[in-house]
């Protein structure tokens, strides 16, 4: 079955190929990447069949390894292996990986830079195939990486603007400083396996030291915060919508969100081990879902709208893994990809034909582009929940899973999302495809637009009957929902859905709404305040802290004791600037304290020989305390 | 002194030869553009030499002792030394000839260095590497600011040396030998520590390490592009090699738990506080070498981190990863070194020259440690040996330094790529101001420029993946 | 009285911490180069007493006193050099006044 690494190896040879070429020939060649990525997407399929009828999560259907080096005993290998869970990913990132493929060949038909975008796209897509397969968490790793790269790439790919160089950054460094979560966890896995194999790893987890265990969760669930936009950390992802409308699909769907959960998901046996991680994982989660869901109702912006509801939904899953519900959560994430991508896609049919992104702008467009309305009502029904599409299905598996832990707050508290998300989901579907239009010049997108959301919005209608097929192929016992929780949630979905249309329809006169709740709706508004709160809990204070520190300098008189206690002070900002960006994931203060620190730094290199001698006598001679006095030979 | 020993021997005589070649260029066929190919070619041979070189072969009564590290080393510092002579055979103006024959110079002598078994070879070698390195610092003699920072490199090189041989004597005095394989410093108490820390105080200057980096930034700064090249690149190697086999004969020969307790004390202050200085004091550099000079700084922590550990693999992929740094910042400052001196001239370049700005996003990734560069690779085999010999916290602190490092890196990488000309906003906003070129001449492509940075970005890619073989190769010896 | 090792030694860094202080306090390049050499002569003094006491019988500490000597002597060539360089643009031979690169 070694056929199985073409999957992951077509766009990466897609890759290699168009990144050497000249502009000009890259342009002319997009098509290449395409077909190795439908090709991959047909591999996948028949990977689906010969798999079938599955088995456990892990147990490993075809592995491969091979060793790149041997640093004194220990190997350093790179092994890919194929169980249940790999396959499935696999059939879904391919699918949802040519979909937007084709879909970018009419989008980005007379861009002058499409065959980059193409590359690109081959490699995001490359890199998450060989993240699911991967058998080696170091390797996994370095496909994460790999995968934050392209999202900069793609996020900034329209460079010449101001906002997406500005999205592209904050994405790049908000999940660079997530994945110093993922290389603590390496480290301390290190210390107890030697290896990072993945099977040895899962297997020996339950013998770990408790606080190794516990670094690792909090580090892996800290890094996949950062890649799954989880509250705190999901600022990046509503910025991202910068980059291109199919790009935006793939991150949102198949590739860059889904890495984080994926990776959770696959380490989930060793985070379940400690009680911490899952309640952990719980909060997170229901408190993205909820801020995300809420913000989702107060954008006007459709791209946005749609990015708060993957955060919420994201948020969704991470409930799922903390009720220790691997394959629930892995259904949703599928059933997600394919709605979510489609919606992206069907999005970006409508921006095009309207030239606009803002909801308010539109309307009426049912009658000038039925197909698209269709499609993108699927999807939309699906994400609110509705009976019988895949969404419906998947979230109710979550919420079953959640009552069988008992915790019935958190169930409450997912019910809430859900109404949230059923209201911002009638009130866009009713403002944008009912009413007057108010835009000229409407018309239907091309075919190779709807083709793919076709595709994709034929698997949101069928995949939720396929929902305990899917549990037993990962080796679950797989069952239909129950009749009283799908009522329950059927029901909130449909109060949720009537609310939004009252809204839309004025009947809830949501201006006076507004005016009573002035407070709350001025919140709203500002994001809940997060970019002002980041600004005042932790720019401003380490603004005046910086500003102290200055102070203090200048007093301090020249030469070594002046060294000397820059030196203290850099440190002691260096310290305080770690603390502030592993709680608070406060970009932009560390980056500031990081110049200033610079600063203090570069004030010791006064330009002055005499000093610069001085200086190292000064260090000779504390060097030479520490070795006699302190160490005492 | 048998047939494989004269083989050991062959690779000075030949740079020798080179060195002769290029004092003589201006009576010798093309001239001083003849010399540095000559040059680039011999340091090739000698190279190719230096790799089939025999392992503990002892040369001149004992005085050099080739180990599988060294050799390596040697086998580095000369393929550095021939990319370097061939972009300079292509690409630099003027009088060249005495730049080619110091650097020759300067490379035997940190072959020299690296494998010195004796404390008075070493400090000759060390003498040998550094002294041609003032000269070339302050090479245009017309260049006011080469002079200052060749000066400062002068008189702190210079206080640096002698601190370093104060210390050597005691260590003569104390093993009663200069024989590196003698040097048990345990039993004289606090001297012996003393004398091990001034020996230490002159090599953490070599390879600049904080705090005694100070001449790094400004003579870098001073001097050009592509002396900057060499400079950071070749000594820094010797430097850390010899720092390596020092620490490697020292603390085989000195076996008491205090006397090494006290030496890895004084290896951690100085990794932290280069990783915690470098890192930061770069964020808001301007010019590109003065970044390159803290990126040294940092580089050189890295570099201490594994020594701290000194087991046979950390050892290995010190030496590895010194030769990967030198690769990527020799062909970083050389693709500079065809512009101006400041980040900011590097904006455009995608445009001018797309293979050289592609080239300068492979070296700058190859220092954030972007897999599969070699830098990721040689950064990783350091970090999981140092972990492995029980410093997570080094290794935490490396990190966070490489992640703070990767902004300035970024830095090259944005400017060539996504900053817009200068000259384009200025027309619009204000009215035509002449812009000074920030070069004499116009860029002119010449094949042996390219080839050098060619050979360059191959072997920064292709190395990486291949690291484990030269792993393999020093561990190995026999293999 | 026996002139043992301890008071050559005490003489030797007696002189080297004189050309160190000289070294970081005087602003005249010259004067930092001869307090340089006092430093190495403060080397050398070292070298040959430890030959001399410690071992008699071989001449390795000579012969580095020969090698740093032959060294030192090319430093300061190479200084002296550089310096009559600046002065010659510059006009200065101190080096405080040479600051225009830092940070």
């Amino acid at each position: 079955m070694n056929w199985i690494i073409a999957i992951p190896l077509l766009p990466a040879i897609a890759f290699l190929l168009t990144v050497c070429l000249p502009r000009s020939v890259r342009n002319k060649i997009v098509m290449l990447p395409v077909v190795m990525m439908i090709a991959s997407a047909v591999l996948a399929l028949v990977g689906l069949i010969k798999v079938f009828p599955g088995g456990e999560i892990g147990h490993s259907i075809w592995s491969t390894s091979w060793t790149l080096a041997t640093i004194a005993a220990s190997p350093l290998k790179l092994s890919l292996s194929l169980d249940p869970l790999a396959t499935v990913m696999l059939v879904m990132v391919s699918i949802v990986g040519s979909c937007v493929q084709v879909f970018s060949l009419f989008y980005m038909k007379d861009d002058d830079r499409k065959g980059w975008y193409f590359t690109v796209l081959s490699l995001f897509t490359s890199a998450m195939l060989f993240l699911v397969m991967g058998a080696d968490l170091l390797f996994i790793f370095a496909m994460w990486e790999i995968m934050g790269l392209c999202s900069y790439l793609l996020i900034g790919f329209w460079y010449k603007d101001e906002a997406p160089r500005k999205a592209s950054q904050k994405a790049f460094l908000v999940t660079r400083a997530a994945d110093i979560g993922f290389i603590v966890a390496l480290a301390a896995i290190y210390t107890q396996c030697g290896t990072f194999d993945l099977a040895t790893i899962l297997s020996s987890a339950a013998s770990w030291a408790p606080s190794v265990l516990l670094v690792v969760s909090l580090g892996l669930i800290w890094a996949a915060m950062g890649k799954s936009a989880q509250w705190p950390l999901m600022v990046w992802l509503p910025d991202a919508m910068a980059g291109p409308t199919p790009s935006s699909a793939l991150i949102h769907a198949a590739t860059m969100v889904a890495a984080g959960v994926f990776v959770l998901a696959r380490m989930l046996p060793v985070i379940a081990l400690s009680h911490i991680g899952l309640t952990l994982l719980t909060t997170i989660g229901i408190i993205t879902a909820l801020v995300g869901g809420f913000l989702a109702c107060f954008q006007t912006d459709i791209k946005k709208m749609l990015a708060y509801s993957t955060i919420s939904q994201l948020g969704l899953m991470f409930v799922g893994l903390g009720a220790n519900a691997a394959v629930p959560t892995l259904f949703h994430l599928t059933t997600h990809a394919f709605f979510k991508s489609m919606l992206f896609l069907a999005a970006g049919i409508i921006i095009h034909a309207t030239h606009t992104q803002d909801m308010r702008k539109m309307g009426g467009l049912a009658r000038k582009m039925p197909i698209t309305t269709v499609v993108f009502s699927i999807g939309a029904f699906s994400l609110a929940g509705l009976v019988p599409l895949s969404g419906f299905f998947s979230k109710d598996e979550i919420f079953a899973s959640v009552l069988k832990t008992g915790n019935t707050t958190i169930f409450a508290l997912g019910l809430v999302m859900a109404l949230t998300t059923a209201l911002y989901v009638s009130k866009a579907w009713f403002t944008v495809f009912f009413g007057k239009p108010r835009t000229k010049g409407v018309h239907e997108g091309t075919a190779l637009e709807l083709v793919p959301v076709s595709i994709l919005a034929a698997l949101t209608l069928v995949l939720g009957f396929f929902s305990p097929a899917f549990a037993r192929f990962l080796g679950h016992e797989g069952a239909w929902p129950e009749m009283g929780l799908a009522t329950i949630s059927s029901v909130v979905t449909l109060a949720g859905a009537l609310i939004g249309f009252f809204m839309y329809a004025g009947i809830i006169d949501t201006e006076k709404l507004s005016h009573r709740f002035n407070i709350l709706t001025r919140a709203f508004n500002e994001k809940l305040y997060f970019d002002y709160a980041y600004d005042l809990i932790i720019i401003q204070p380490y603004m005046k802290f910086c500003d102290l520190c200055w102070k203090f300098d200048a007093k301090v008189i020249d030469g070594i004791v002046n060294g000397v206690s820059k030196a203290y002070v850099g440190l002691s900002a260096l310290s305080w600037s770690f603390d502030g960006s592993v709680i608070d994931g406060a970009v932009n203060g560390c980056a500031t304290l990081a110049k200033k620190t610079g600063n203090t730094f570069k004030k010791l290199q006064s330009g002055r020989v005499l000093n610069y001698q001085r200086l190292m006598v000064g260090a000779v001679v504390i060097l030479l305390f520490v070795v006699v006095i302190l160490k005492g030979a | 002194m048998d047939i494989h020993g004269y083989l050991t021997f062959l690779p000075y005589a030949v740079l020798l030869v080179a060195v002769a070649w290029a004092l003589f260029a201006e009576r010798l066929p093309f001239g001083d553009k003849g010399a540095a190919g000559v040059g680039a070619l011999l340091s090739f041979v000698s190279a190719v030499i230096f790799v089939k070189a025999e392992i503990g072969a002892y040369l001149f009564g004992g005085k050099i002792l080739f180990t599988a590290d060294a050799r390596f080393a040697c086998a580095g510092i000369c393929l550095l030394t021939g990319i370097w002579l061939l972009w300079t055979a292509g690409r630099a103006q003027g009088r060249i000839r005495e730049a080619v024959a110091l650097g020759l110079l300067a490379s035997m002598g940190s072959c020299l260095m690296v494998s010195a078994s004796d404390l008075i070879v070493m400090v000759l070698g060390i003498e040998l590497a550094t002294m041609p390195a003032y000269v070339l610092i302050g090479y245009r003699r017309n260049r006011v600011n080469g002079l200052e920072g060749a000066i400062k490199y002068f008189l702190l090189s210079v206080l640096a040396s002698l601190l370093m041989i104060y210390g050597v004597t005691f260590m003569y005095g104390i093993a009663k030998s200069t024989s590196f394989g003698a040097l048990n410093m345990a039993n004289a108490g606090s001297l012996g520590l003393v004398a091990v820390l001034l020996l230490f105080v002159g090599i953490f200057a070599k390879i600049s390490a904080a705090p005694f980096h100070y001449w790094a930034p400004d003579a870098y700064e001073g001097a050009e592009s592509w002396i900057v090249a060499y400079v950071s690149s070749v000594p820094k190697i010797a430097g850390i090699v010899l720092a390596m086999r020092l620490v490697n004969f020292i603390a085989s020969a000195s076996k008491t738990a205090v006397f090494q307790d006290t030496f890895s004390t004084i290896l951690i202050i100085a990794a932290v506080a280069s990783m915690a200085l470098g890192s930061f004091a770069a964020l808001t550099q301007r010019n590109t070498k003065r970044v390159m000079a803290y990126s040294g700084v940092v580089n050189a922590g890295y570099m201490l981190m594994p020594l701290v550990v000194m087991s046979a693999s950390s050892v290995a992929s010190v030496a590895v990863y010194s030769v990967f740094y030198g690769l990527a910042s020799m062909g970083l400052l050389l693709v500079t070194a065809s512009e101006g001196g400041e980040i900011a001239d590097l904006v455009g370049l995608s445009k001018r020259r797309p293979a050289a700005a592609w080239a300068l996003a492979i070296f700058a990734l190859s220092m954030v440690g972007v897999p599969p560069m070699a830098g990721f690779f040689g950064k990783f085999y350091m970090f999981t040996s140092t972990v492995k010999g029980g410093h997570t916290w080094l290794v935490i602190v490396a990190t966070i330094a490489s992640i703070v490092s990767a902004f300035y890196y970024m830095r090259f990488v944005k400017a060539a790529f996504f900053d817009q000309p200068a000259e384009e906003i200025k027309q619009a906003e204000a009215p035509v101001v002449p812009v000074e070129p920030a070069i004499d001449e116009p860029v002119r492509t010449t094949f042996l420029a390219s080839t050098a940075l060619v050979i360059c970005t191959t072997l920064v890619v292709a190395l990486g993946p291949l690291s484990g073989f030269l792993l393999e190769w020093i561990l190995n010896p026999t293999w | 009285m026996q002139v043992g090792l301890e008071a050559f030694l005490l003489l030797s860094a007696a002189l080297f911490a004189i050309g160190l202080y000289g070294a970081i306090s005087k602003k005249s390049t010259i004067a930092i180069l001869m307090s340089l050499e006092i430093m190495s002569i403060a080397i050398s003094l070292n070298l040959v007493a430890i030959n001399r006491f410690v071992t008699p019988s071989e001449m390795t500490g000579w012969f580095f006193t020969v090698f740093t000597m032959v060294t030192s002597a090319a430093e300061v060539g190479i200084g002296l050099g550089m310096l009559i360089a600046i002065y010659r643009r510059a006009h200065t031979s101190e080096v405080s006044d040479l600051d225009e690169m830092k940070g």
